[in-house]
């Protein structure tokens, strides 16, 4: 191993921290639509297929974002908002699946996998085996003529790969 | 004509049947003459299915309203580029342009493959025709785009508004291809089962057909997002809807395999799980198809509930079973030969790249599902929505990134204490992010995020570097003590890195892709703002660092619809840009839709919706300003073009016996010089990989000049 300095590393930490000025640092502080946002997306639209208060152009999301508005300026918190619309429409309302009873099985279950595969990974190849000895003998002279002429018909120009 | 058309899917239906008796009857007597045969019979579809497609194509386009299909989903005034894709705007089209990819390909499979693998190709033609037979079964039988009415009207529905787009004239040919083309390993991997060739040879023939469907059904991915980002009006571009998902799980299969893959063609191992990676790839793939054309799982994209499912459902269960149970019958024979010798090597790594792909797979699938599962079980539909899947995909990404550094890192067969010098350098470049990311962003999961992006980044940089270094000095011009210096010999070996080991440089030109796209999801998620305003003309508001003042509205028509528009001018650094959302309001779907308007740069997108107006100019606007998203479409370009360096044939002058020699024999090389094989590993392996060359090449003359002899 050299000991220099590797000639990318200063350019690559310039270039990452580029990249982080060029993020630039986030408003501070969340508006209220902001917090509007993070409670909608919480909920499913109950008349649109598959999207989210939150992102639903729909009428009625639009109501039901207003609605979670009034109640933040009202000092609702956001626990107490996803209740009321659990309340008037049912768990169906829920954009996943609370993390208790039936809907627990949903989050557990790909944990579940990812550990068992690596679990499974660890027992079966637990046993750091001694590398198999599969030397073949060397080859013949004439075996490394044959060799050498098939490799030299294979490259199509001399690019210095050795054979 | 649509008779004609109509017959062609039948007849194209009946030449599958025939190549499937024809190959099965040949192959079981060894008859030559019917394996000829039915090879020829299988190329017949391509010829049928395109001349049926042409004629619903000349339909479309000429106005042909007697069609069911062209009244549905075309009009009068549908541009020529929107009567045209509308070809696969529809259930009954798109099943028939699906039909007749899977044709074309399976032609060009059997004409590529006839001479180069004459032992896999039969069989597999059997497989292809009858994944070919079904889909023409149902084309021709239950969803039939040849319909006709008694009484052509005079004008059609017009496409779904939401379709006319170039997105989505690119978007489903994209994906449909990924979807077809899994096909093609998969019929081979069944091919290697049953005749029991299952040395790599299957893997090799149909590497470069995997990394193309792999790339397309990316692509497609990719931009299916760019589509409904410019067209759905929801300040996102993937909403996690379970035909999306049902996109994503082949894909993180595909994924995996196209890493295993490595592993079997340089080590050996894992015949068995390759086999089944491939099985469960494309039986995915035809899960996805069967999602997003049933009408299963409600979604956005399920725009008709059909007869079809049944018969998806039982040809997906013949399927599976049939797979794997060939896969059982010939399990004894997949054995490997040498174990792992320690999981702290890249074969391990690939390994757990395996299991995290696959985890994050089940998760998508589990959480596809479960709605449907809960409806069954508890009489309640629980939605599994965007929270769920976000949750769930941000650790397995993490540890991916994580292993994405440690995979390049690492040494084939053992890493050694020497090995863990590599990682200096790529700590180096987390630590300074990860202060920097720190300082600046404060966000925990941000920090975490861009702290794996870094060290992915840091390890991939240092292969390039060390490759570069590894390869052996040029002479003359560019000679290391020449005048130019190093820097000459030093971009030479880069870019022989490009073109002698181009399918490992390649790949870790696909992961940098992947950076660029991480960086952007993990910003256009954590730092969007929002506003939502309802505003008379001349007032501004403020949406993050940007303000925005409303101009009113301006009226016009579009083909099919009227348009309403908001003129925004939105200020910010300095400047100041036009932003104009627009509101489409299409009399014949009796819909208005929404079509963004959007200010672009690296930095963010400025991206506003019209929601609502009021006739007295008062506008109800939805603003995001959602950062990077650039980043993730830069990205996916780049990711495409790394699978093209991967995947660029090479100029061996090889048959294709010893094609494959050559390179495992080039690779030992390049490995060996980068240190990603031990000096005593290099020396025992190098033997045989010669001795395989030389073998291959004796069968080649044999093979040569028996043809000789019989031609």
């Amino acid at each position: 191993m050299n000991r220099r300095r590797h000639p990318l590393s200063g350019s690559a930490v310039a270039a990452v921290l580029a990249l982080l000025v060029g993020v630039g640092p986030p408003a501070l502080g969340q508006t209220l639509d902001d917090r509007v946002r993070e409670i909608a997306s919480q909920l499913m639209c109950p008349v649109c297929e598959g999207r989210t208060v939150a992102d639903s152009p729909s009428e009625l999301a639009g109501q039901m974002r207003e609605i979670i508005r009034q109640k933040l300026r009202a000092g609702e918190s956001p626990e107490e908002i996803v209740a009321y619309f659990v309340d008037r429409y049912g768990p169906a309302a829920l954009a996943a699946p609370a993390r208790s009873g039936f809907g627990l099985l949903v989050w557990l279950a790909p944990a579940f996998a990812i550990a068992a595969g690596a679990l499974f990974l660890f027992l079966r190849f637990r046993t750091d085996h001694a590398p198999a000895h599969l030397v073949g003998p060397a080859l013949s002279s004439e075996e490394g003529r044959h060799l050498r002429r098939l490799l030299g018909e294979a490259e199509p120009e001399d690019d210095g790969v050795p054979s | 004509m649509t008779a004609l058309a109509a017959a062609g899917v039948w007849i194209a239906l009946l030449s599958a049947v025939y190549a499937i008796g024809a190959l099965a009857y040949g192959l079981a007597a060894r008859k030559r003459t019917w394996i000829d045969s039915g090879m020829n019979a299988a190329v017949m579809p391509a010829v049928l299915l395109t001349v049926s497609s042409s004629i619903l194509v000349h339909a479309l386009v000429t106005h042909d309203f007697s069609l069911v299909y062209v009244a549905r989903n075309s009009s009068l005034e549908t541009p020529l580029l929107y009567r045209v894709s509308g070809l696969w705007g529809g259930q009954a089209g798109s099943l028939l342009f699906w039909t007749w990819m899977m044709a074309v390909l399976a032609a060009v499979v059997v004409y590529r493959h006839r001479r180069a693998d004459p032992e896999l190709m039969p069989a597999a033609a059997i497989v292809l025709m009858a994944i070919l037979a079904f889909f023409a079964f149902i084309v021709a039988a239950v969803e039939s785009p040849f319909r006709t009415l008694p009484f052509p009207p005079t004008d059609g529905r017009g496409l779904n508004p939401l379709l006319e787009d170039p997105g989505m004239v690119i978007h489903p040919p994209l994906l449909y291809l990924g979807y077809v083309g899994f096909a093609v390993p998969f019929a081979f991997a069944l091919a290697a089962l049953a005749t029991g060739r299952l040395d790599p040879e299957w893997l090799a023939a149909t590497r470069r057909w995997a990394l193309l469907s792999w790339a397309a059904l990316g692509a497609g991915l990719l931009v299916g997002g760019w589509w409904a980002y410019r067209t759905l009006g929801w300040g996102g571009y993937w909403g996690w809807d379970p035909v999306e998902n049902a996109a994503l799980m082949p894909w993180l299969v595909a994924t995996a395999y196209v890493h295993s893959a490595i592993i079997q063609e340089r080590r050996g191992l894992f015949a068995a799980w390759n086999v089944t990676l491939v099985i469960l790839t494309f039986a995915l793939a035809f899960l996805g198809t069967f999602l997003t054309r049933s009408g299963l799982v409600v979604s956005v994209h399920t725009f008709a509930q059909s007869e079809i499912g049944a018969y998806f459902l039982a040809l997906l269960a013949v399927l599976l079973l049939g797979s794997f149970g060939l896969l059982a019958w010939r399990w004894d024979d997949l054995r490997d030969p040498a174990p792992l010798d320690s999981l702290a090597s890249r074969e391990g790594a690939f390994l757990f790249n395996n299991v995290l792909f696959l985890g994050f797979a089940f998760a998508v699938l589990v959480g596809t599902l479960f709605p449907i599962l809960s409806e069954a079980v508890r009489g309640v539909q629980i939605f599994v929505g965007p929270p769920y899947f976000r949750q769930i995909s941000a650790p397995i990404g993490i540890a991916l990134l994580v292993l994405m550094g440690v995979g390049v890192l690492l040494p084939w067969r053992r890493a050694t204490v020497r090995t863990l010098v590599q990682f200096r350098f790529p700590l180096f470049v987390t630590l300074c992010t990860s202060v920097a990311a720190a300082v600046l962003l404060r966000r925990p999961g941000v920090v975490l995020a861009l702290a794996a992006v870094a060290f992915a980044l840091g390890a991939t940089l240092q292969e390039y570097h060390r490759g570069a270094k590894s390869t052996v000095p040029p002479r003359g011009r560019f000679a290391p003590d020449s005048p130019t210096g190093g820097v000459g010999a030093y971009l030479l070996g880069l870019a022989h890195l490009f073109v002698h080991q181009r399918r490992r440089y390649g790949g870790y030109l696909v992961h940098l892709a992947t950076l660029v796209i991480v960086v952007g999801v993990v910003a256009s998620h954590a730092y969007v703002r929002e506003r939502e305003v309802t505003v008379r003309p001349g007032e501004s508001f403020r949406v993050g660092s940007y303000t925005v003042t409303y101009h009113g509205l301006r009226r016009g028509t579009a083909p099919n619809a009227t348009a309403t528009w908001g003129l925004l001018e939105v200020r910010g650094g300095g400047r100041a840009w036009t932003v104009e959302p627009l509101r489409l309001f299409y009399p014949k779907w009796n819909q208005p839709v929404s079509r963004p308007g959007i200010r672009s740069t690296l930095q963010d997108d400025v991206y506003a919706v019209l929601a609502a107006f009021e006739p007295d100019g008062r506008a109800t606007l939805r603003v995001w300003v959602n950062p990077m998203v650039r980043w993730i479409w830069i990205g996916g370009i780049a990711f495409l073009l790394g699978t093209a360096v991967a995947a660029w044939p090479d100029r061996l002058r090889a048959g294709t016996r010893t094609r494959w020699p050559l390179q495992t024999l080039r690779d030992l090389e390049a490995d060996w010089r980068t240190g990603k094989l031990s000096q005593r590993d290099y020396e025992q392996t190098v033997p045989q990989a010669q001795r395989h060359l030389l073998r291959a090449a004796e069968e080649e003359r044999a093979g040569a000049s028996a043809q000789k002899e019989g031609g």
